[in-house]
């Protein structure tokens, strides 16, 4: 990628895919196949079944078998990576655009309004994270949009300071430019010249952040504090397994073993296109 | 180039590594001057028994702390005048005969609402204080708030609204009153452990002063509270000398605990482990029916389709609570008619569950006018579980009533419905009544007015109420609760689901039986050699 | 270098003071620690004087004061569950969490800077792709989840290890080794890619020229340097782990003060929530100070530029 004067070209350079950004791409294409599929599975994930409960892998009809209220495993798991991807998705975007925001303002005025802003982004940065979301979340109620709002109040941080960084190191490049272009208003400039550059390192910061949100969804349904019943979250799947495990483990086992591969393949593919990118940008331990 | 000696790095992550095993291998930190700790290990040594309940007592001031695990551990500490007799069923749970003598030997009713108590001489509290009519004074002082630096609504945390006060007459002999006559009261009585009056009571929380068969010897917070024996005590040396309460959070680790052989007995055990503990080589299972109760509330009140009574009585027809019972509670429960347990005073067995039957109900919901069903919300405190307000919610769905669950913690849920008296439409709770009694429990949840569980208002049922809770006579007041339940039933006032039974899980080497007031008494229990 | 710490400081107590009354907001927030404690029919009236005991119906503004007056002498207030002081509660739970932090860094190092050694020694063989799959693996492992399982395997099937609590040695295994895998990842590919840069150097080469043994080349030239970036990740890791171990103190019922949170914030036990989350912020703010130090004085060129921003 090359960001030459004001404009923004991608060039990827050509290299054959590795193993690991193959088995990303796979990997990740079958979660999403799975949860555009799940809504022909609604039935199947959510009508309770008392007869059939705790049926093991292998029953007719299910394949991973049935969890304490007869609803199958398979389908849950397909409609729990599709609101997963959902709440991740919509949180990280949200983070990103609110990030970006504040850390393109803050960079760019400087003075005391980057002061403040940085405060605060340091405040909310010492918090532990599962405190935080579940002090929010009590208070709030557990459901799916208080749930983005969490996420993406945790992960905007990142992309402020992110940006901040990078907007004050161009800061003084623009003021030149600036000057040649007479009267352009810090507004255009913004948006003509910072945004562009900050691209690669936000597309980076995207790619960590989405798996950490998946994970995090996770934890917190987990707690019981995220995607309500009767919706089911691998979290929450896990959090009923638990006391299954010495009748039926394969209620704990599938759904772990779904979020395991699933980010997986995001984290394999993120660090493919992070290669891609920019072969010298090391991702945090390279 | 980087200088760096990251040899010495390497070493002093070596030598951290090793201070590290050093630390873990000293008792636990904050541990008061003790003997010794006895390690938990393995297997409890010989004389120690482990208990494993879902949380650690919350202090160690009997009138402070109500919730079970807290009022288990403090009833080996602190006696109450006497103990409720096991699980004997019985018509008059409240009545004079039902309770064996602990520090009062005698009682008798001298007026309509005053008892006198004649109390067992030279008992000693631990700190070397005598037991006398004057520490029963005193105890019920601070629950009426006249001891100075008490904190107050101790009196409702401890289920005494009816209580007037106590006089002494003599030096072992006492009278307790209650502002109306009230036939509860001695069950309430044996519910309430008494503290010491030599000592004062804000030390209390942490440093317990009690008449029990044993002592405090250590409270490591949240990993373990130990008892020890007192070597003397007046109803016999306990035969188990040392009794350790671990708080165990999760039921899976507290059954892996019990199969480990680290826990003896085990409390909450879910349904669905009993064949895994039932066929263990070192546990078994015992099994009582308790008195929790599980209720489902329906606004009558703020809902104009559930004011209608077909509407409820639909509601009450949809639902196969003998299937849930079944397949979510493994059997472990019982089917109620109304509110009310089988072996609870004034039980009326002429009242009959309703039958499952959804084409009844959607009968019922067509002539309410609802033939196309309607929505509502579901409250679920989170501390109840969540299978049964689902399975439920799917059988309501079944005929046309779509179900929105809305999960909370239960300070969410209290707030919720006690700040403003809001109810969601319904919610489903579990509550228990160690008065095995139906009357104070009822008063929550039918008489009208705003008061706690209670979205129903019917002035009849009122006065049943009143009228029972004054009525000391057992005959006549078994009449009017038999009214009560007949008339919940035709009112269809909640969703009628069951009363629990406790699941425990208990070690073979230990001789324990259950109550059915929830109480884990290990004076009781015994260890095989 | 005196500046350059006050600085530090006063940064670190501007950023606990917005933290404690950001924890003070959304702890009063979520309701009454009375709707806890008291029965679930208690009277309006009872309500109102369990929350006048403690406090909580005077203006917010007003208790905040109040807070930061008594904290300042080391009061933090008391527990309304346990009837305790909240400091003393934090501080008696501490050392289980630091234990934890301290045991599963340990195991993050012990096998993570061999791991990344050999991947770098190796690179481009099998053995680099199979410990680079490894890693790949292990990050993408939820903890909550790995935790299950270690319980699933160790305590349904194999009976050999303690499930819960704190109970000596045994006890710390599969808590730690749950908490490990985190940081171990981190690890694992910071040394791997610390070494490779090192490999290349001129003193190594000229280690080798001289006829070393390859193993004391490595000991010696190669890890000395390529350790630097080590340190900094593990005191960051250690402040992570101090709040990220909610989860596994909760699944192994250990004694920590994550566990003690989770149980403040749903007891409404506003003292110690406020009480943990300074403290836990607090250790995490001085570990960082302290890790910036030992970086600044490592690495001179570091030191120079830190303090040229005083």
């Amino acid at each position: 990628m090359s960001v030459a004067g004001d404009t923004l070209r991608i060039t990827l350079p050509r290299r054959r895919p590795t193993f690991a950004a193959a088995a990303g791409t796979f990997l990740v294409l079958v979660f999403a196949a799975a949860a555009v599929a799940s809504p022909l599975l609604h039935h199947l994930a959510y009508d309770i079944d008392l007869i059939d409960r705790l049926k093991p892998p292998g029953t007719p009809g299910h394949l991973l078998g049935t969890d304490s209220l007869g609803r199958d495993v398979l389908a849950r798991i397909a409609t729990g990576v599709r609101i997963s991807l959902v709440v991740s998705l919509a949180a990280v975007t949200i983070a990103m655009v609110t990030g970006v925001v504040v850390g393109t303002t803050s960079g760019f005025f400087g003075g005391w309004v980057d002061d403040v802003i940085m405060r605060i982004t340091d405040a909310v940065l010492v918090i532990p994270i599962v405190l935080l979301a579940i002090a929010v979340l009590t208070v709030l109620g557990p459901s799916i949009v208080n749930l983005i709002g969490v996420i993406a109040f945790i992960q905007w941080t990142a992309y402020a300071r992110t940006t901040r960084a990078e907007t004050l190191a161009l800061r003084e490049q623009l003021y030149v430019t600036a000057a040649k272009s007479f009267g352009a208003r810090p507004l255009l400039l913004l948006l003509r010249h910072i945004l562009p550059h900050l691209a690669p390192s936000v597309i980076v910061l995207t790619t960590l952040n989405l798996s950490a949100a998946i994970i995090l969804e996770a934890s917190i349904s987990f707690l019981g504090l995220g995607i309500p019943p009767p919706n089911p979250s691998l979290g929450s799947m896990l959090t009923d397994a638990e006391q299954y495990l010495g009748t039926a483990s394969w209620l704990a086992v599938y759904p772990g073993l779904a979020l395991l591969l699933l980010v997986l393949g995001v984290n394999l593919l993120g660090d493919a296109l992070r290669q891609r990118l920019d072969p010298t940008l090391r991702s945090r331990g390279g | 180039m980087h200088r760096l000696d990251s040899q010495w790095f390497f070493w002093a992550a070596v030598a951290s590594g090793l201070s590290l095993l050093v630390i873990s291998a000293t008792p636990a930190a904050g541990a008061p001057a003790a003997p010794a700790t006895p390690s938990v290990a393995a297997a409890p040594p010989a004389g120690t028994a482990v208990v494993a309940q879902p949380s650690d007592a919350t202090g160690m001031d009997p009138a402070l702390s109500r919730d079970v695990p807290t009022r288990n551990i403090l009833r080996h500490l602190y006696d109450p005048l006497f103990q409720r007799l096991g699980s004997r069923q019985v018509k008059d749970a409240n009545g004079p005969d039902n309770f064996k003598p602990v520090l009062a030997l005698r009682w008798k009713r001298v007026k309509p609402a005053t008892w006198r108590f004649w109390l067992r001489p030279n008992v000693k509290f631990s700190d070397g204080g005598l037991f006398t009519a004057d520490s029963v004074v005193y105890n019920m002082d601070r629950l009426l708030g006249k001891v100075a630096g008490t904190p107050a609504g101790l009196a409702t945390l401890n289920s005494f609204s009816t209580l007037a006060g106590a006089k002494k007459i003599s030096r072992y002999v006492v009278d307790i009153s209650t502002t109306a006559p009230d036939p509860l009261i001695l069950g309430r009585l044996a519910n309430f452990p008494l503290v010491s009056d030599h000592v004062e009571a804000s030390t209390l929380a942490s440093s317990p002063d009690g008449t029990g068969p044993y002592r405090l010897q250590t409270w490591d917070r949240n990993n373990q509270v130990v008892l020890q024996a007192k070597p003397a005590y007046f109803l016999g040396k306990p035969k188990i000398s040392t009794v350790v309460f671990r708080p165990i959070p999760d039921a899976g680790a507290r059954n892996a605990a019990l199969l480990a052989g680290d826990a003896d007995l085990v409390t909450n055990v879910a349904p669905d482990s009993v064949p895994q503990l039932k066929s263990s080589k070192n546990a078994t299972v015992k099994v009582v029916n308790s008195t929790r109760e599980g209720v489902f509330c329906l606004d009558a009140i703020n809902n104009p389709v559930l004011g209608k009574v077909q509407v409820r009585q639909a509601i009450n027809y949809a639902v196969d609570v003998n299937t849930i019972i079944k397949q979510v509670l493994g059997g472990y429960a019982v089917r109620t008619a109304t509110l009310v347990p089988s072996f609870f005073t004034g039980y009326d067995a002429a009242v009959k569950p309703y039958p499952y039957n959804p084409t009844r109900a959607k009968q019922l919901l067509a002539q309410a006018g609802y033939a196309n069903g309607f929505t509502m919300r579901m409250m679920a405190p989170t501390n109840f579980g969540l299978d049964v307000p689902q399975a439920i919610a799917g059988y309501l769905g079944a005929v046309g009533i779509k179900v929105n669950i809305e999960p909370m913690d239960f300070p969410s849920f209290v707030r919720a419905t006690q700040n403003g008296h809001k109810l969601d439409d319904s919610c489903y709770a579990s509550l228990t009544n160690p008065l095995f009694d139906p009357g104070p429990e009822l008063d929550t949840l039918v008489r009208s007015g705003s008061t706690a569980l209670s979205w129903y208002a019917n002035a009849t049922m009122d006065s049943l109420l009143t009228a029972a809770n004054r009525t000391v006579v057992s005959k006549v007041r078994n009449k009017i609760l038999a009214r009560i339940q007949n008339l919940m039933h035709d009112e269809a006032t909640h969703l009628f689901l069951y009363n629990l039974k406790n699941i425990y899980g208990v070690s073979k080497r230990l001789n324990w039986n259950p109550r059915r007031d929830e109480l884990i008494y290990m004076y009781d229990a015994s260890l095989k050699k | 270098m005196r500046r350059y710490l006050v600085r530090r400081l006063l940064h670190a107590l501007v950023v606990l003071f917005l933290l404690s009354i950001i924890v003070f907001v959304i702890a009063r927030l979520s309701g009454s620690p009375a709707d806890v404690m008291l029965p679930i029919d208690a009277k309006p009236a009872e309500r109102a004087a369990v929350t006048h005991r403690f406090g909580l119906d005077r203006p917010w503004p007003i208790q905040y004061w109040k807070f930061v007056r008594h904290a300042v002498h080391g009061d933090f207030g008391t527990s309304t569950r346990f009837q305790a002081p909240a400091l003393r509660l934090v501080i008696d739970r501490a050392p289980a969490s630091i234990e934890l932090a301290l045991a599963a860094v340990f195991l993050a190092l012990l096998i993570g800077i061999p791991l990344g050694v050999v991947a770098a020694l190796k690179r481009g063989t099998a053995v680099d792709h199979a410990a680079t799959a490894v890693t790949a693996v292990a990050q993408a492992t939820p903890t909550f989840w790995l935790g299950i399982v270690l319980i699933l395997w160790f305590g349904v099937s194999l009976h050999v290890l303690p499930l819960s609590g704190k109970n000596g040695i045994s006890s710390f295994i599969l808590p730690a080794v749950t908490l490990c895998v985190v940081p171990l990842v981190g690890i694992a590919r910071l040394t791997r890619s610390s070494v490779i840069s090192v490999l290349p150097q001129d003193y190594v080469r000229a280690a080798r020229a001289k006829g070393l043994h390859e193993r004391s080349v490595v000991w010696r030239y190669v890890l000395r340097n390529a350790l630097l970036p080590i340190v900094t990740i593990t005191g960051i890791t250690l402040g992570q782990l101090l709040s990220g171990a909610v989860i596994v103190e909760q699944i192994f019922a250990w004694p920590g003060i994550g566990r003690l949170a989770i149980d403040a914030i749903q007891a409404r036990d506003y003292p110690v929530v406020q009480t943990v989350t300074i403290v836990s912020a607090s250790l995490f703010i001085v570990i960082n100070i302290v890790v910036d130090l030992v970086y600044m004085r490592l690495d001179p060129r570091i030191r120079q530029r830190m303090l040229a921003r005083t």
